[in-house]
């Protein structure tokens, strides 16, 4: 059933899978989405039904990822190329991103975040290296 | 679709996944609808935790039927989702009898649901007797058998400490109300079990069955998110003994899946 053959990779992307699917569920429920914007530091009286609205939008966006993983789960590995790229990228400049706001003046009240997209990141490296997909690697 | 050409299978089969994904869909992302809908569900997040928990039930069950889309009719998804959805026919005929509800579109819903997978199961052919394996489960590793036993164990237990104490689960978890309609919804999840608990003895006879271990594994890593999420929103309230047993699920689930798939 599982096309991808290297067992670290698939120990990775399982990891991701939780992860992500983690995350999805965190935005879409309206409780834990305020408790975790309030664990950044925001004041639980300015998280509206709008704030909500556009957490489980982002939350539906990591159930979707988390679904995509699973699909290079069951896919051969060079078939999730793209998507592993795209990932790479991604999770590269959401990982500068938080660093820098996690260096900010106002930005220091939680480093999860932070932590987690340089967790993604690093994976991510590992899981595209292993499976030859650096441009100019041979396996 | 299904690994058939019969017309009426693939489109009762496709009839009771969009059945399963539209309440999965609805009890887990859209309680407000459901709240709206039954006027006996009180608006607090007791109810939110037994809608998620039923939405969920129905969303592995519509990924088992995704799952078969592909690979095939299974006989063990039918030995786990009939008996699942006759015993939710039953919970929700005792619900309507307890409160007097005059929403009856749940329960004319799920009978449709139940004829649609008889229909296909019929129809489809499969003999109703079950030739035993030739060892437990139809696989000869040991970590494999163990962990099916352990799985029966943990359905075992939660079906017992039901009949044992019905109300004891929501007096463990601080997180939860106690009401009519929270200890209903606890009877629904031990009805649940059952369910379960006949499909893994369906597999110990007849060995694993690639779909309903591939919904273990999703509802297991499903759970394990939805524990995490939990731990991280309500960290001083939860029930330590659900969150060991959700674990305990997931390392079980997850080993019979990463040791058995490459046969399904």
């Amino acid at each position: 059933m599982i096309k991808v053959e290297d067992t670290i990779s698939r120990v990775i992307i399982c990891f991701l899978t939780l992860l992500f699917l983690f995350y999805g569920f965190m935005f879409t429920g309206a409780e834990s989405a305020t408790a975790f914007i309030e664990r950044l530091g925001v004041d639980s009286g300015n998280i509206d039904a709008n704030h909500l609205q556009m957490t489980a939008n982002l939350g539906w966006i990591y159930i979707v990822f988390a679904i995509a993983f699973v699909a290079t789960l069951l896919a051969p590995i060079e078939q999730s190329t793209v998507f592993f790229r795209m990932m790479l990228v991604g999770s590269f400049i959401n990982s500068i991103r938080l660093i820098i706001i996690y260096m900010g003046a106002d930005g220091g009240a939680n480093p999860v975040p932070m932590i987690a997209s340089i967790l993604v990141f690093v994976l991510m490296n590992i899981l595209y290296n292993r499976s030859g997909m650096r441009i100019g690697v041979t396996m | 679709m299904f690994n058939t050409d019969d017309k009426l299978i693939q489109g009762c089969m496709f009839l009771a996944g969009l059945i399963f994904f539209a309440y999965g869909a609805v009890m887990m992302f859209n309680t407000d609808f459901m709240m709206e809908r039954y006027p006996t569900f009180e608006n607090n997040q007791t109810t939110v935790f037994f809608l998620n928990w039923f939405g969920a039930v129905s969303f592995v069950a519509y990924v088992g039927i995704l799952y078969m889309g592909f690979k095939g009719l299974d006989r063990g998804f039918f030995a786990y989702a009939i008996p699942v959805v006759l015993l939710q026919v039953i919970w929700i005929i005792m619900s309507n009898a307890q409160t007097g509800e005059e929403n009856i579109t749940g329960l004319v819903v799920w009978i449709i649901l139940l004829a649609l997978l008889v229909v296909s199961r019929v129809k489809a052919g499969m003999p109703f007797t079950y030739d035993k394996a030739s060892s437990a489960f139809g696989v000869t590793d040991k970590t494999s058998q163990i962990m099916g036993y352990i799985a029966i164990l943990i359905s075992v237990i939660n079906i017992v400490s039901y009949v044992i104490d019905p109300g004891g689960f929501i007096r463990q978890t601080p997180y939860l109300e106690s009401s009519p309609q929270a200890e209903h919804a606890v009877l629904g999840i031990t009805m649940i079990n059952i369910a379960i608990l006949i499909s893994l003895v369906y597999q110990y006879r007849v060995g694993f069955s690639g779909v309903l271990i591939s919904m273990g594994a999703v509802a297991a890593t499903m759970f394990l998110a939805a524990l995490m999420v939990g731990s991280v929103t309500n960290p001083e309230s939860g029930n330590p003994l659900l969150a060991i047993f959700i674990i305990l699920n997931f390392i079980v689930l997850m080993t019979i899946y990463f040791r058995n798939q490459s046969n399904f």
